[in-house]
């Protein structure tokens, strides 16, 4: 494609061939003709080495040559890995995991362990309170700072962050020193329990609300290695040192937040190396506009996983010198499903991660036209996605009931039937998570909090009753049917979306 | 000072960036100081702060972030009020008021022949209804979204038609851009925009909605940059059109309601006519700079001095890919051959990160990482005396203030011969052609190698001093614009569209 006089190389441009993959295509004549002013071709140029009367000439003359020319395929994206999908969802059960693995290998945990039956009640109590103070402030905290590191505003991202940490650390210590105050007039628990209820309540809270700051940086894996060091310094404490278990616990717990908070904090000093940014006014009003439905759902989803314990702790209390009754052989039952819900939940990221790219992928098959047909095809695969869940439940519940079976770990035939009503309610709860995910991804934050909410009714009316008359053991049926009632109603709920997918996704 | 203050907007420039359209912003107002101004700022993202100091004489300085904000066209500030709009802003509503001028807006970007009035009617109907109802939630409907498909199927071949990650791009992008006709507009005595996009539209609303005049200046033409930004760009060419379209639109709208256009050269007027600016309103005028600031060594008599032992070639630019930083490098290494004791001042901001490391591996690659001096400088004035040659490699300019900077301080220049640069200096410094190194190369060796280079410098440094005194110099350039607000200010308000009605 050589056209000048005297052998002159053609502008770049104009040299198609080894523009390779990135060449666009001219929109019209203008624009060939900024390109070919910013080759240096001037009208001067034009005239003398290219024998046109000016740079516009040369661009009218040119344009429907290079218009003529096919654009080159761009280099497909690398297909993504499943495993790595399935990796990145289980890592955030692998504290966990790690946890339960380390306390059935070494006997230490960073809370509970070989407690009186008392302090095991208050432990769990304590446990249980610190999710539900939490779980709201760090869905809210975490959506906040994703949103400001996603658009690379890391000065934002640090203040936002740090101004969620002392709202809700502030909030966690006045709620659990109210509900203390309240335990010791009305004498739920006597003063020294509800001292221990409290102090882990705030320790735990303060730990789940510091390793959010770690997620927000997604490291995930830190977490985990936060987990573990915690469990190391107990083991240490308690064992080396012989330092009572439980002030052991607290600190190690509290070290361990403290420790997320440096290392988020680091990660916040390398952004701002990088980008710093101006900080902002925040406005209360607004983020409870904003973030209300992830606030309500973090609640409310903590309610769902952990009412069946308070209905199992607080029925047939009759004989018991307290309100509250830890039941050891009903938390251990319910670790097998646990368990397998750990192998399980990894599916859920992997299921969104391949919706998302599905949805990209039908998007740019699909033209305007066809808009049933892509809202058809979404809807099969979701359907698909389902239907290839199926077999991994089966296999992470055969296998963790299994490993219990033979490890002697199931004691009992109530054991036996706790153990499997909690492996036939985790696979719906997964499910429900895989909806709610998508309802979040597809700006329907506020359907997915509905689904958990109602789920949240029908788990506690159910327990109650059930643990009423069939005794303790039967509110594990509580969570299941709880459960179903969530996977069923966030897949009502996402199928509406998936009805109008490319609207919301449009507005997601 | 009783008069009502003057309406500057700005895009991706003042107060918040650096460069040559800011420059200008700021001396336009500190040197007018018997005038009063609003400043609105179109910027990229809310967390970029002001980089300028603001002037006693700017009332009040408000600010359109594009993009990271949770919501588009999500203003900070009084919330309340936002939630009471949102409110307001039922389905109903978005259908009775909103959807019409909406698709009329659409219609007015997708179909080539259609009037600026359409597009500034139609802009004007979203404004006001804008002023009561929620701009997120009406531009983030459903009724928006099947509006968009709607229009974009009726004007697309069958063949040709947007796919839907497609018509998803351009609706969000629209979201955002929309979002400069949802801002309150402050009352104001004329309208000044400093680009004929974005920040153009609030002069086209406020002569619509008030009859208030308004002036529209282009420092680079605005969609001949907007050609070399899609040129990089990845997304699809139906996307790409789209965007043109858009901006071609409210650029042709911006042209045609502005009561004058000022240009900075020739260079740029020929292209604002290619574009659709009516010629009969271009007037030129060029930048102007303060004398006080920046002179040459000696008052009258600069560069005489023989090249020293390591000369000195300055840069003054931001670090992104239209400055052609990466042809500096390569000349550099051209000009290194012959002269090993060259030292390469490259002084700007970062604009882009990743352009600045490719430059970076650049100089790795081509051996040249310890001739090379990044840095921002606080004294330019400074920087221009101590160097011996100034070279601009850029490959799109208007008439850019460094160069006349250097020409002010007795700096020869070589600079590449793009938009206005080559009238600028008009034969007082060396011209080579854009993206070509060794053309480059040849001219600034010409000024620091061999017998008679200090010669050729001091004389062609002389020249280009005689030259931007004579023609640049601000006071020029504020005379201009006080007899431009003078002269829009005295004419007769044009029938407003509210007084209309």
């Amino acid at each position: 494609m050589n056209n000048s006089r005297e052998g002159r190389p053609l502008p770049r441009c104009l040299q198609v061939a080894s523009a390779a993959e990135h060449w666009n295509a001219p929109l019209d004549t203008r624009d060939l003709a900024t390109r070919l002013e910013t080759d240096g071709v001037t009208d001067d140029v034009a005239a003398s080495d290219f024998g046109y009367t000016t740079t516009w000439d040369m661009a009218e003359a040119w344009l429907p040559r290079l218009l003529a020319l096919q654009p080159v395929e761009r280099a497909r994206e690398k297909r993504h890995a499943s495993w790595r999908d399935y990796a990145t969802g289980i890592s955030f059960a692998l504290p966990l995991l790690c946890s339960i693995v380390v306390f059935t290998l070494f006997h230490v945990a960073l809370w509970g362990g070989d407690l009186s039956s008392e302090e095991a009640a208050a432990v769990g109590l304590g446990t249980v309170v610190s999710f539900l103070l939490t779980g709201g402030w760090v869905q809210a905290m975490t959506r906040r700072g994703h949103f400001f590191m996603g658009t690379k505003q890391f000065r934002r991202a640090e203040q936002s962050t740090w101004h969620w940490m002392r709202l809700s650390s502030s909030v966690l210590g006045v709620s659990v020193l109210m509900l203390f105050l309240m335990s010791s007039y009305w004498g739920w628990l006597p003063v020294r329990l509800g001292l221990t209820a409290a102090a882990f309540s705030a320790a735990l809270g303060f730990l789940w609300l510091a390793t959010g700051t770690l997620h927000i940086h997604e490291r995930g894996v830190m977490v985990v290695w936060v987990t573990l060091g915690g469990i190391a310094l107990v083991g240490i404490l308690h064992q080396a040192f012989g330092l009572p278990l439980l002030p052991s616990q607290l600190l190690a717990i509290v070290i361990s937040a403290l420790a997320s908070l440096a290392i988020a904090s680091h990660f916040f000093t390398q952004q701002l190396e990088k980008s710093p940014g101006v900080p902002f006014q925040s406005s209360l009003l607004r983020d409870i506009y904003n973030l209300w439905p992830y606030f309500t759902y973090g609640i409310l989803y903590y309610i769902l996983l952990f009412s069946d314990r308070l209905m199992a702790w607080t029925a047939g209390t009759y004989a018991s010198a307290l309100l509250i009754e830890f039941r050891g052989g009903y938390e251990s039952a319910l670790n097998i499903g646990l368990l397998a819900f750990v192998f399980q939940v990894g599916w859920v990221h992997y299921a969104v991660a391949g919706f998302y790219r599905k949805i990209a992928e039908a998007e740019s098959h699909y033209d305007i036209d066809a808009v049933a047909e892509f809202r058809d095809s979404m809807r099969r695969y979701y359907w698909i996605r389902l239907a290839w869940f199926t077999p991994i439940p089966l296999a992470a519940g055969a296998l963790s009931f299994g490993i219990a079976y033979l490890a002697g770990y199931l004691k009992g035939d109530t054991a036996t039937m706790i153990a499997l009503w909690s492996l036939g309610g985790f696979p719906f709860l997964v499910v429900g998570l895989w909806n709610v995910s998508l309802l979040f991804g597809l700006n329907n934050a506020s359907k997915a909090t509905a689904a958990a909410a109602m789920a949240g009714v029908v788990n506690i009316c159910t327990g109650y009753i059930a643990s009423r008359i069939g005794g303790y053991p039967y509110a594990v049926v509580g969570f299941t049917v709880g459960s179903i009632a969530f996977a069923l109603l966030s897949g009502v709920f996402s199928l509406r979306a998936l009805r109008r997918l490319d609207y919301f996704h449009f507005n997601s | 000072m009783n008069r009502m203050p003057i309406l500057l907007t700005t895009d991706g420039t003042y107060p918040c960036y650096g460069g040559g359209v800011s420059v200008w912003c700021d001396q336009l107002i500190r040197s007018l100081g018997s005038f009063r101004f609003h400043v609105l700022a179109v910027v990229s993202s809310p967390s970029h702060a002001p980089v300028f100091k603001r002037p006693e004489n700017v009332v009040s300085q408000q600010m359109l972030p594009l993009w990271g904000t949770e919501e588009p066209g999500a203003l900070e500030g009084d919330f309340v009020s936002t939630l009471l709009s949102k409110v307001r802003t039922t389905s109903g509503v978005i259908q009775s008021r909103f959807q019409d001028p909406f698709e009329q807006c659409l219609n007015a970007i997708v179909r080539p022949a259609s009037s600026p009035e359409g597009l500034a009617e139609a802009l004007a109907a979203l404004h006001i209804y804008f002023g009561e109802y929620d701009y997120a939630r009406s531009m983030s409907s459903p009724e928006a979204w099947d509006t968009f498909l709607r229009v974009a199927r009726d004007n697309s071949p069958a063949n040709d038609r947007l796919t839907l990650t497609e018509a998803m791009t351009c609706l969000r992008w629209l979201q955002r851009f929309l979002a400069i006709a949802a801002v309150r507009l402050p009352e104001a005595e004329i309208v000044h925009a400093s680009m004929a996009g974005l920040a153009g539209v609030p002069g086209v609303l406020h002569k619509k909605l008030n009859g208030t005049p308004f002036l529209l200046s282009e420092h680079g033409i605005f969609l001949r940059e907007l050609y070399l930004s899609l040129e990089r760009m990845h997304e699809s060419k139906r996307c790409r059109r789209f965007l043109f379209s858009w901006f071609e639109a409210v650029a042709r709208m911006n042209y045609h309601y502005a009561d004058s256009v000022s240009s900075l050269c020739e260079f740029n007027r020929k292209w604002q006519i290619r574009v659709g600016a009516i010629p009969e309103k271009i007037r030129i005028i060029p930048n102007g700079i303060d004398s006080s600031l920046f002179f040459p060594t000696s008052a009258d008599t600069p560069v005489t001095t023989p090249t020293t032992d390591s000369p000195v070639v300055l840069t003054m630019a931001r670090i992104y890919p239209l400055k052609g930083i990466d042809v500096l490098l390569r000349a550099a290494r051209l000009v290194l051959n012959e002269m090993p004791n060259v030292r390469w001042r490259i002084l700007g901001e970062i604009g882009d990160e990743a352009y600045h490391r490719e430059c970076l591996q650049l100089t790795d690659e081509l051996g040249i990482a310890k001739s090379i001096e990044w840095s921002v400088t606080k004294d330019p004035a400074a920087a221009y005396r101590a160097a011996e040659v100034f070279c601009l490699p850029s490959i799109s300019e208007a008439m850019p203030y460094s160069v006349l900077e250097a020409m002010f301080s007795g700096c020869p220049v070589v600079a590449t011969q793009v938009g206005g640069v080559a009238e600028m200096l008009g034969g007082t410094g060396l011209v080579v052609p854009p993206k070509d190194s060794s053309s480059m190369a040849r001219a600034l060796l010409s000024l620091l190698n061999g017998r008679g280079a200090d010669k050729f410098r001091g004389e062609l440094a002389l020249k280009a001093l005689h030259r931007a005194r004579s023609l640049f110099t601000l006071e020029a350039t504020t005379s201009n614009f006080r007899s431009q607000y003078e002269q829009l200010a005295r004419r007769p308000a044009a029938t407003s569209m509210l007084a209309g009605s």
